[in-house]
């Protein structure tokens, strides 16, 4: 039953055996299947990297043991047993190791080149593997986190296929699902907001939580409590970071009254440094408007019923009984949501519950990204390997005689391979020392250099488990790059005997075929790697040169919350703004200013439902679109052009007909090509406004990110629902570096109760938003530059073998008269083939694997003709180059020396 | 000379286990394993190349040997069943005295080490 199930696996067993010598494997080969299949079966629970890591191990031993045993056999050793101390099999003595380092010394060139890029290679992959380790592989600081899972709605005919869930549709979980121990829920979205310390005002920013949320998570308080379950109504836990900032440590902290808006709250707990919670993708929410995602504080509150289902604002966490599998919880999420639907169509219709693993909603976007970065990594160092064990075949070549000696004086085959094998491993482990010392500041840069987006960065490290990894790598890479030298030098030896001289024998055709097949690996190899360096490179290029639809310099951003007092009412709201833009527009510098509720380039929206006016349909089918509100001058601010109609005015005050002005994509989306404006539409709970008439279409804007396709968008004037705590845009004359200071001041002077937060230039937004793509950019680069390196080092590499084989015909040749660009071209030719049979392959490959590149394109094809095209071009021009230079070398030497050397 | 070193303890922790494993039944390789690994509540970590290195060298050192029966209609692709020699039982009874005798010089020289206090 077993081996039917896993056909690749018993493949790859039945590979390994071959391994064992022949008597070991006839004897025990079943058994061996059978066990490994029964292990890995028991495996089978676990996640796919725990699975493939028990395929490595399984390897690695058989690797170790059947080659063990194939040398037991080769060097009979008498004080062999199965007994204890001092009978262990000698794969390796100090005797090896003394060897190794001698044949390493004779050669520096070699090793040095050798350890260069094994250093390279491995000292690249082990900080990759460090930000993997932390990031993906690491289980969440969370208790048992392998029980913990995500519930969202799920929503796709609104084009929403995970989203929050309404506060009566989690209450209705809770208590009808049975296959979670426990479920609690959190408003998902961050709130920039003040705590109010002694009288002075502190920025900080809150979660909502319901009380149980930390012992669902499994998490106490480094100092002080989390919540009672149903004690606290006035408590906060605050974050580490935030006793740190705003309480300067003090660990008095308990106890301490804080003021947050109109709530009196009370310290009860400090959470340890390690706690997160939520990680930025389970923000599902609208999303707060600021970049910034710490938590500074979590308040409790409990889920109140009788809210409208149609508002979706919260993230659901679940803690799976014992046995439940997170499908399992999914199914029964989707019943309870399918009898949901049934008995509220009007909220409900379409919208499903989906459950997801905890882990997998934490990681996020950030996982494709990183194993795209992984595989380029791990692809250089296998280029690094094929490097090597090129450098390792040409030194063999050059110790030929020295190996026929031995093996005249005894030595086994077994002894032999066991001594070139010493030599590749003990080169590898001085390559990998060098690379974990390279490794810990390129960890340092890597983690610098990462965007913001990518989760736990501060548990990047480089732990036991990094370096682990490391050691297990290059003894792997120091046994595969020895393998072929090892097996060429064992063979060689006993082919040609000590009676061989460099007159009659050339370097081998067997040596000279395996150094090509090496090549074409490492040029096939390159090729992938480039290709897609070309293209991702191609992709930041087109992300840089998106059109935002509005100017982005000149332009200040500033987030502020309207103070306490005036925050209550509307009419407050409106009063402090009119002074507020007063304020502000007579800062000498500043041309114009607004204000709107997200951030451009910022993240993530608010949202509304949308439907023209007597569509009789339920709002549960409704499209749903962004949601915006444009205060003062906002659209002039933005430079933003109206497209039809009028942008809003003084028409439009809190006591006039409300009024909406949508973007190109709502038009097109609700309109067709027809006009909207005067057109009426009815809008969702969250605008607060149920009627509008549109006055106006405004140009399409990159809102998101300059990567995503903008999306519907309804403005709402600010005067008609004023906003709590928008974001101010600021259009200013000159350097807005150097007015920011002014603003600041005269801010400060005139509104001492407002928070100016930091002002912001829209340009630096800009750049924030490509960095992710930068990172992946200037990573990819390096490993494709690497990639090259290496290669062109491999075809001059394996030219000047052929040339130096070649010498003595190339001698003759030219003492009978062939001209010199001919013999150059018999050199040549051999690497332009090989080298052209590598780009051949790898082009294929690479045709093959750059859709797996996905998202990390942009506005370019993984078949884009352009990119292979340069590739190919720039692989055959250096590769040439590469085979040129020993080529001409080789022509240049005096014929009749040569011929006379050898006499 | 095998035979001389491995039945001479003291034995490796594996190779006591699988000896152990044995003593009751025949069994075929993946039951020696499993029976190791639950006799020895994990104490013994052993991995299946390894546990087949053990094994050819116990039947090397005539300790073990292959069963030649096993039981009908059994499947096929567990490999072959296995079962102890004299000389294996001999080594096991051998090491089960050292071990024995050694518990007995510690408990002498101090009465505390390892007793269960209340």
């Amino acid at each position: 039953m077993t081996a039917e199930r896993h056909p690749a696996l018993v493949r790859l067993l039945r590979a390994l055996l071959r391994l064992y010598p022949r008597a070991t494997r006839d004897r025990f080969g079943d058994g061996l299947v059978y066990g490994e299949l029964r292990d890995f079966e028991a495996a089978r629970h676990r996640t796919l990297p725990m699975r493939l890591l028990f395929v490595v191990r399984m390897a690695t031993q058989h690797l170790w043991h059947g080659l063990a045993a194939r040398l037991r056999r080769a060097t009979p050793a008498p004080d062999r047993g199965v007994t204890g101390a001092g009978r262990r099999l000698r794969l390796s003595s100090l005797q090896d190791w003394r060897a190794a380092w001698r044949a390493a010394r004779t050669a520096p060139l070699t090793s040095v080149l050798v350890i260069g890029s094994l250093a390279l290679g491995i000292g690249a992959t082990t900080a990759i593997f460090s930000v993997v380790q932390a990031v993906l592989l690491d289980p969440l600081p969370y208790g048992e986190p392998d029980r913990l899972v995500m519930v969202s709605s799920h929503a796709p005919s609104q084009g929403r296929p995970v989203g929050p869930v309404s506060t009566a549709d989690f209450l209705d979980l809770r208590e009808r699902a049975s296959t979670f121990e426990r479920l609690e829920a959190f408003q998902a979205n961050i709130v920039p907001t003040t705590l109010t310390i002694d009288g002075e005002p502190v920025p900080a920013q809150r979660v909502v939580v319901t009380p149980g949320m930390f012992d669902l998570l499994g998490r106490t308080a480094a100092i002080g409590r989390v919540f009672d379950a149903d004690a606290d109504r006035d408590a906060i836990v605050i974050s580490h970071g935030c006793w740190q900032r705003v309480f300067g440590g003090d660990p008095g902290v308990i106890g301490r009254r804080v003021g947050n808006g109109q709530l009196t709250l009370t310290v009860t707990g400090v959470m340890p440094p390690d706690f997160a919670f939520p990680y930025p993708s389970m923000l599902l929410g609208p999303v707060s408007f600021t970049a910034n995602t710490d938590v500074d504080f979590w308040l409790p509150v409990e889920p109140a019923t009788g809210t409208p289902r149609a508002a979706r604002s919260l993230g659901v966490v679940g803690r799976l009984a014992g046995g439940v599998t997170p499908e399992q919880a999914h199914a029964e999420a989707m019943a309870v949501a399918a009898a949901l639907e049934r008995s509220h169509p009007d909220s409900n219709a379409g919208v499903g519950l989906t459950v997801s693993r905890l882990h997998d909603q934490a990681v996020g976007g950030s996982r494709p990204v990183l194993l795209l970065l992984f595989a380029g990594v791990v692809a250089v160092l296998l280029i690094g390997c094929a490097n090597t064990a090129g450098l390792l075949l040409a030194r063999g070549s050059a110790r030929r005689h020295e190996m026929a000696l031995r093996r005249a004086l005894g030595a086994t085959r077994g002894r032999l391979i066991r001594q070139v094998l010493h030599e590749s491993v003990l080169l590898a482990l001085v390559g990998a020392g060098l690379g974990a010392a390279l490794a810990l500041p390129a960890t340092g840069l890597l983690v610098s250099m990462a965007p913001a987006d990518v989760p736990r960065l501060d548990a990047v490290d480089i732990d036991a488990g990094v370096l682990t990894f490391a050691v297990l790598v290059a003894v792997l890479t120091g046994l595969a790059t020895g393998l072929v030298p090892a097996l060429a030098a064992a063979r060689g030896a006993a082919l040609t005997g000590l009676s061989s001289s460099d007159r009659t024998a050339t370097s081998g055709p067997a040596r000279q075929s395996a150094r090509s097949v090496l090549v074409v690996v490492e040029v096939a190899l390159v090729v992938v790697v480039v290709v897609a360096t070309g293209l991702v490179v191609r992709s930041f290029f087109h992300v840089l040169r998106v059109d935002t639809g509005f100017r982005t310099d000149r332009l200040l951003t500033l987030q502020i919350a309207v103070p306490g007092d005036a925050a209550r009412s509307p009419d407050g709201r409106r009063a402090f703004y009119a002074r507020f833009f007063e304020t502000l527009t007579a800062v000498p510098g500043v041309v114009r200013a607004g204000g709107t509720t997200r951030l451009p380039l910022g993240g993530a929206d608010s949202t509304t439902e949308i439907a023209r006016e007597g569509s009789g349909l339920p709002i549960a089918e409704w499209p749903v679109v962004d949601l915006r509100r444009a205060l003062f001058d906002y659209f002039a601010t933005m430079e933003m052009p109206i497209l039809r109609g009028r942008g809003f005015d003084e028409r439009d005050g809190p006591d006039d007909p409300p009024v909406v002005v949508i973007n190109q994509t709502l038009s097109r989306l609700l309109y067709g090509g027809a006009s909207p404006v005067g057109e009426r539409v009815q809008l969702g709970p969250n605008a607060g406004i149920a009627s509008a008439a549109i006055i106006g279409v405004v140009a399409d804007i990159r809102h998101r990110d300059l990567e995503t396709a903008p999306s519907p968008e309804v403005y709402i004037r600010a005067a008609q629902n004023p906003p709590v705590a928008p974001i101010i845009a600021i259009r200013t004359a000159g350097d807005p570096g150097t007015t920011a200071p002014a603003i600041r001041r005269a801010l400060e002077q005139a509104f001492p109760d407002v928070p100016i937060g930091s002002l912001r230039a829209m340009q630096a937004l800009r750049a924030d938003a490509a960095a992710p793509r930068l990172f992946v950019t200037v990573l990819v680069s390096v490993f494709g530059s690497l990639g090259l390196t290496l290669a062109v080092a491999g075809v001059y590499g394996l030219t000047s073998l052929v040339a130096a084989a070649r010498l003595r015909e190339l001698a003759i040749r030219q003492a009978l008269g062939a001209a010199r660009p001919t013999v150059v071209w018999l050199v040549v030719g051999h690497s332009a083939r090989v080298a052209t049979l590598g780009l051949a392959i790898g082009l294929g490959i690479a045709l093959l694997a750059t859709p797996a590149l996905g998202a990390s394109l942009f506005g370019v094809r993984p078949a884009d003709p352009a990119t292979y095209a340069l590739v190919a071009g720039v692989l055959l021009a250096t590769t040439l180059i590469a085979a040129a230079v020993p080529a001409i070398r080789a022509s240049r030497v005096d014929p009749v020396a040569i011929l006379r050397r050898d006499g | 000379m095998d035979m001389s070193d491995s039945v001479r303890p003291p034995l490796k922790p594996a190779v006591f286990h699988i000896l152990l494993a044995l003593a009751g039944q025949p069994r075929h390789g993946y039951a020696v394993m499993q029976t190791v690994r639950q006799a020895s509540g994990g104490g013994v970590r052993l991995n299946t190349a390894s546990f087949y290195r053990h094994l050819g060298r116990l039947i090397g050192a005539g300790l073990v040997a292959e069963a030649g029966t096993r039981p009908r209609d059994d499947d096929p692709r567990r490999g072959a069943y296995y079962r102890l020699t004299p000389a294996g039982r001999a080594a096991l009874v051998a090491e089960r005295e050292r071990l024995a005798d050694l518990l007995a010089i510690v408990d002498r020289l101090r009465p505390a080490v390892g007793r269960n206090r209340p």
